[in-house]
């Protein structure tokens, strides 16, 4: 029953680890990069998220077919639809943070954030 | 046109920063004259779409004509439509002092097109979620607005680039949450349009899914809009950052984020009707009133004029849940007023913060003496900004306490009150050591020159000998600069002063002609 429980909503689990390792990255890692690394992680199993939530086991591509008029037999196309946005939006974060990134090593010269706290008290 | 007017709210300050820099290559001077246009046209946009949500009951308008819950919605109703028109008007005169601000504040010198370019980005992401109708478009636009913020509060210098970044990790934490909430929704219902889910959500709120859907999007709201615990990027950010994108980011953008709440708890759960909804609101009413205490003590503590506003803020943001907590349509109206008081207010602050900044060269409360002398206009303007922070009549700070105290008395949430009134003294406290010191005591070194940087005093201009004019005066900045502002800076702080007073004495008007739209589900029409 246990078993069956875990295997049936395998994926689940794994995003939900995946969730939960992106956002103790996130605040935990003293490293900039790192932090910037669990966000995308974050981000990704957000994205699988959604997708799963359209997943459909043997669904076909949403595009009316001859012969195909049960919905059931669809995907849904709409998570994927939105997921391409937030794919968009992931992009222009991780863009923002890495640019600013860039601008904290050339003022600081490291990306640890202990370190430049330090620095900048000097 | 007019029938187009929700999309081009979003439309005109949009493709505003995707032309500018191209105009900016022509010529500045063009380029910013377009600029300032198009906040005046977005503010009049607003000001049209208002009156027609007045006239004609709530605006529903189809993108390309694809009914909902299919094709995307634009709604503006009673609530929506008096934020937009708060949100541009602010972004109209911060634009107007940014101008100037950039070309006289010899401590900032980042390129002005980026500034504009950014900002105009962040008012398209502000009226963008007052506009959209479904929970997705409203995550997109606040990430617009986010992201834009980000860059804004980078653009302050050094020390600001790794605020900007501390924001970003937070604020995308909160975006994260947010959006997997949308997702839990969207499993439990299929839909995504607000309307459509206020219809469906209601049923199911014994479900796990939706109710870890909702504790999600108001973790993710929280952690945006500085909820107490959640609060913890504030302070740096807003000190850091540029003081005309301050003055736009602790205003109208943070307030975007209660907004959001506020159309999860209410427009879609729907209140105080819903049981889940009630326990939410209950939980965040009573975290509003931590805030309130905890911004005001801290702020008390600072001795930094900018972390002080930023503390401030963090206190005054969270009247908004608190008024949403006690659930009456005339509190969700004073939570209205107070988005139009404290926008004003607080930008007001973050200018003469600016101020401070390009003629004393210091923010710290300690070094303001003399302020009144250099700059009788604003120090005035100060004076109504701290009376409405207080609650002191007639400013409108005063009737938004009044207000909520009214309406927590009848519903018997008596906590609130206290609350009210200890935040209104915390903030006597702190805003009369700034008065003390710019108002009252002299300044340092009086006697040798500082009356000469007083053009507009004529009382004080008299005593000046005319030898001390050409000396150079510590802490007064190039002899050009001397007296009050550019008149670009001084004209939104004239203005925004006056509305204080003016939105004060006519507070009961707003309330009773624009705020009187407010429908929430559940009844309770609004009485007067």
């Amino acid at each position: 029953m246990t078993q069956d429980l875990f295997f049936s909503h395998l994926i689940y689990w794994v995003l939900g680890i995946m969730f939960v390792v992106g956002f103790f990255g996130m605040m935990l890692h003293k490293n900039l990069i790192k932090k910037l690394m669990s966000m995308s992680i974050l981000q990704t199993a957000v994205i699988l998220f959604f997708l799963m939530l359209g997943y459909h086991p043997e669904g076909i591509t949403p595009i009316l077919q001859a012969g195909q008029t049960d919905p059931t037999t669809y995907v849904n196309p709409l998570p994927q639809a939105l997921m391409l946005t937030a794919i968009v939006v992931n992009l222009s974060t991780t863009g923002v943070a890495l640019t600013l990134m860039i601008l904290l090593r050339r003022k600081w010269g490291t990306l640890d954030e202990n370190e430049i706290i330090r620095r900048m008290g000097k | 046109m007019m029938e187009h007017l929700p999309v081009l709210l979003v439309i005109v300050p949009l493709a505003t920063a995707l032309i500018s820099p191209f105009l900016s290559l022509l010529s500045r001077r063009l380029s910013l004259t377009v600029i300032q246009c198009a906040f005046l046209l977005n503010f009049i946009q607003s000001l049209l779409a208002l009156q027609r949500v007045l006239s004609q009951g709530d605006w529903h308008y189809w993108l390309g004509g694809w009914n909902p819950p299919y094709g995307i919605e634009f709604v503006l109703d009673g609530v929506s439509a008096p934020f937009a028109v708060v949100a541009t008007g602010i972004a109209f005169l911060v634009s107007l002092y940014a101008q100037p601000f950039f070309r006289k504040d010899p401590t900032e010198r980042e390129p002005r097109s980026l500034f504009y370019v950014l900002f105009l980005l962040m008012a398209t992401g502000v009226t963008g979620v007052c506009v959209a109708g479904d929970v997705f478009t409203m995550y997109v636009f606040l990430e617009i607005t986010s992201l834009s913020a980000y860059g804004l509060v980078a653009l302050g210098g050094n020390r600001a680039v790794f605020a900007g970044f501390r924001y970003l990790i937070l604020g995308t934490v909160g975006a994260t949450f947010y959006l997997v909430g949308v997702g839990f929704l969207f499993a439990a219902t299929g839909s995504l349009n607000i309307a459509d889910l206020a219809a469906l959500i209601p049923n199911l709120t014994n479900s796990p899914v939706v109710i870890f859907g909702l504790v999600l999007i108001l973790v993710g709201m929280g952690v945006k809009s500085a909820l107490v615990p959640l609060h913890f990027w504030l302070p740096d950010a807003h000190t850091q950052g540029p003081t005309p994108a301050i003055a736009y980011l602790a205003t109208a953008m943070l307030k975007v984020f209660s907004y959001a709440m506020f159309r999860f708890l209410f427009t879609i759960f729907g209140g105080y009707t819903n049981e889940l909804a009630s326990r939410a609101l209950e939980i965040l009413g009573w975290l509003a009133a931590v805030s309130v205490i905890y911004g005001s003590v801290m702020a008390i503590a600072q001795t930094d004029f900018r972390r002080m506003l930023a503390y401030s803020t963090i206190a005054q943001v969270a009247y908004i849940p608190l008024a949403m907590a006690i659930g009456t349509p005339f509190a969700i109206a004073a939570a209205l007023l107070q988005v139009l008081s404290h926008s004003m207010t607080k930008c007001l602050l973050f200018m003469l913060k600016g101020a401070m900044h390009v003629k004393m060269h210091t923010t710290m409360i300690g070094k303001l003496r003399g302020m009144g002398r250099i700059m009788p206009i604003c120090t005035a303007a100060l004076f109504i900004a701290a009376m409405s922070m207080i609650g002191l009549p007639p400013a409108s700070g005063f009737f938004v306490k009044w207000q909520i105290v009214t309406e927590a008395a009848g519903t018997g949430k008596y906590v609130f009150i206290v609350v009210m009134i200890l935040s209104g003294l915390l903030n006597a406290v702190y805003f009369f050591r700034v008065l003390e010191n710019a108002m009252f005591l002299p300044p340092e070194g009086e006697a040798e020159s500082h009356g000469s940087s007083c053009r507009d005093d004529a009382e004080e201009a008299a005593q000046v000998s005319p030898h001390v004019e050409s000396s150079v005066v510590p802490g007064d900045p190039a002899p050009g600069f001397r007296g009050e502002l550019p008149i670009l800076m001084l004209a939104p702080i004239i203005i925004l002063a006056v509305l204080i007073i003016v939105a004060g004495v006519g507070s009961g008007w707003i309330l009773d002609n624009v705020l009187n739209h407010i429908s929430l589900p559940g009844g309770g029409a609004y009485y007067g």
